[in-house]
């Protein structure tokens, strides 16, 4: 049984006609105990959305449907009650901006200690050591960062730590980490990335990594996901989505890295268009606006599907995997 | 956080003495001759020379300005014109009436804005928030001296309860003095409870928004928990300031309801004093009032630095990742 299971999530806001609108639509993900996956996508396919499902802290007004589970247990029915046990607990999230996500009037310290003390009944002075040893692991030495900082006399880097520091301070089976990296510059990514790769190994944690960068996915995650316009367009192996995309989406998505050998000064190649907002997605493939290969048939929605090596794509005209790398 | 303080008690100094030169000044500049005031229009000129002289009128500005600033400091200021007592013994007894007061109205308008605040941006768009905001709204609209007037016809004229106006004296116990305190402080109260609880809300609903409360929520805290240990200290660094300024509208307001309901204080005193042309008494009471209010702001400046520690030392990072 998947330790995470996620199957047909839907996330709707009340539409303005009173439909409820699908931010999210039917996201199907799955994590093994250990494993890792990787949720790709541009700004606004929901995969935070998806992500703060997953840890019941939608903001107000959205609400949650379809299948959410932790090892059986699911998720969307529980009480509040329930999900606080689990939250921070089992279930652990390092957010995006490690500037504003940490309370600017409370130590560095204080706020490692608080899961601890509230979910492995730890003494308050046992609560303050274990947050010590914690903020230790994660690179920020006591005896240079004692826990008695603020948040406002570190780096982003070093925050982005403490932000970690707090999600796995109680041993977590399941790491959410939404876009940790993309407030930092380039050098202190790359040393978060091993930090959170090397916690993952070493505590047998599961991580869902979600970026809109494909190399950040790479460096983490041996499976992948990608998101367009709510929906999960392309999943399978990273390593084979990478070499030999089908989703025409991914392939723009590919497409538009930059790499070293381009002319300095040339266009950047992009994905024509943006992703359309959730009242406008057009009916069946929403990316059939965008899209080189759309025709008649994109109007119907497509499932996704899966070949002998596991790579499923949800499009009508996929790429042909001798097309090779975009 | 010394340096700091260092700097906000300078700050306090250059303001009083920047307070005491324009009282100065204007005063001066105001037409009125004292002796005249006291001896009466048929007074001869000789007599009215010589209580000039006695009262130090025949000097230059900035001697007399020197006198009064010295006596101010050393605690001899000169006799009121009309009671002819040294102004400390005319404030004594008042200081006892408008100090229990404003501290009354103060606790009284904190007291019941945090909570309400607090609940109307909990329960944001229900019917709570809806009353709350729709009786704050009326308060804030109500002048303090009609609230004053009507919390005398219901609680004092109508049901009795509590005296109507006066002050007993606290030799006549506590109870007595305090009920006199009651109506007025709630007059100057109620207005100002009204500002701040809207102010409340809006500081609530803004810390609600911060992605710090949603790292909170993430460790497995509960709303409420999230808002008392993370939201209330972010919440109330502008809600301080807002206290801070309300205190000043609260002297202001003690001199109308003091009025209002007779009460023998600094307000009354200083409606009197401006009444009578009693200038040394104006003076002297601007300077007290302008030294409490920067006192008040000094008190808030710390507090700013007890609940903010990015005030407390400096923005320099221990070391770049």
């Amino acid at each position: 049984m998947a330790l995470l299971d996620i199957v047909g999530l839907r996330v709707e806001t009340p539409g303005t006609d009173g439909a409820p609108l699908p931010l999210v639509d039917g996201v199907t993900l799955t994590l093994e105990r250990g494993g890792s996956l990787g949720l790709v996508g541009e700004s606004g396919c929901g995969k935070s959305l998806t992500a703060l499902a997953a840890i019941g802290l939608l903001p107000p007004g959205l609400r949650t449907r379809g299948r959410l589970a932790l090892d059986g247990e699911d998720l969307v029915e529980a009480p509040e009650r329930r999900l606080r046990q689990i939250r921070g607990r089992r279930l652990a999230m390092v957010f995006q901006e490690p500037m504003t996500a940490l309370n600017p009037v409370r130590t560095i310290g204080s706020q490692v200690a608080e899961g601890p003390r509230r979910h492995l009944g730890l003494t308050r002075r046992q609560a303050r050591e274990h947050a010590r040893a914690v903020l230790d692991r994660v690179g920020l030495d006591p005896t240079r960062f004692p826990p008695t900082l603020y948040p406002h006399q570190l780096s982003g880097g070093q925050r982005q730590r403490v932000v970690i520091a707090i999600a796995v301070a109680c041993g977590p089976e399941v790491l959410i980490a939404d876009e940790p990296t993309t407030a930092l510059d380039v050098a202190t990514q790359a040393r978060i990335l091993d930090l959170i790769n090397d916690l993952v190994d070493e505590r047998d944690m599961a991580l869902l990594m979600i970026s809109h960068d494909l190399g950040v996915i790479a460096e983490t995650a041996p499976r992948l996901s990608v998101m367009y316009a709510g929906r999960v367009v392309e999943s399978g192996p990273t390593a084979r989505v990478l070499a030999a995309p089908y989703h025409p989406y991914t392939r723009g998505l590919l497409g538009a890295l930059p790499r070293g050998r381009g002319r300095p000064g040339a266009p950047l190649a992009a994905i024509p268009g943006v992703v359309p907002a959730p009242d406008r997605r057009p009916p069946g493939c929403a990316f059939t606006d965008r899209c080189p290969r759309s025709d008649t048939a994109c109007r119907i929605a497509p499932a996704l599907v899966a070949d002998a090596h596991g790579q499923a794509v949800a499009c009508h005209h996929p790429h042909d995997p001798e097309d090779g790398a975009p | 956080m010394a340096w700091f303080l260092a700097r906000r008690a300078v700050a306090l100094v250059l303001t009083l003495w920047a307070a005491s030169l324009v009282v100065f000044v204007v005063l001066e500049v105001l037409p009125g001759d004292p002796a005249l005031l006291i001896l009466g229009v048929g007074a001869r000129e000789d007599t009215l020379a010589a209580l000039r002289e006695s009262m130090g009128l025949d000097q230059p500005a900035w001697a007399r300005y020197l006198n009064w600033v010295g006596g101010l400091l050393t605690g001899h200021m000169a006799n009121s014109l009309t009671y002819d007592v040294p102004v400390p013994a005319l404030l004594g007894p008042r200081l006892a009436v408008s100090g229990p007061l404003a501290l009354l109205a103060l606790t009284l308008a904190v007291a019941l804005a945090l909570p309400l605040g607090v609940l109307a941006a909990a329960r944001r768009g229900r019917a709570t928030d809806v009353t709350v905001m729709g009786v704050s709204q009326l308060g804030v609209a109500v002048p303090n001296f009609w609230l004053g007037l009507l919390l005398v016809l219901v609680f004092a004229v109508g049901l009795r309860w509590l005296p109507s106006g006066g002050f007993p004296g606290w030799e006549a116990g506590l109870g007595p003095a305090l009920a006199a305190l009651i109506l007025p402080a709630l007059a100057l109260a109620l207005p100002q409870a009204a500002i701040l609880a809207r102010v409340t809300r809006s500081a609530v609903l803004e810390v609600l928004g911060e992605d710090y409360m949603r790292t909170a929520r993430a460790k497995g805290l509960s709303h409420a928990e999230a808002l008392w240990h993370h939201g209330l200290r972010n919440a109330m660094i502008p809600l301080v300031t807002i206290m801070g300024l309300q205190f000043s509208f609260l002297l202001a307001g003690t001199i109308i309801i003091e009025t209002v309901f007779t009460l023998p204080g600094i307000g009354r005193l200083m409606f009197q004093a401006i009444g009578q042309r009693d200038l040394v008494v104006v003076r002297d009471l601007v300077v007290l009032l302008a030294a409490t209010v920067g006192v008040v702001n000094f008190l808030v400046d710390v507090s700013y630095a007890l609940l903010d520690p990015r005030l407390r030392h400096g923005r320099a990072g221990v070391a770049d990742e």
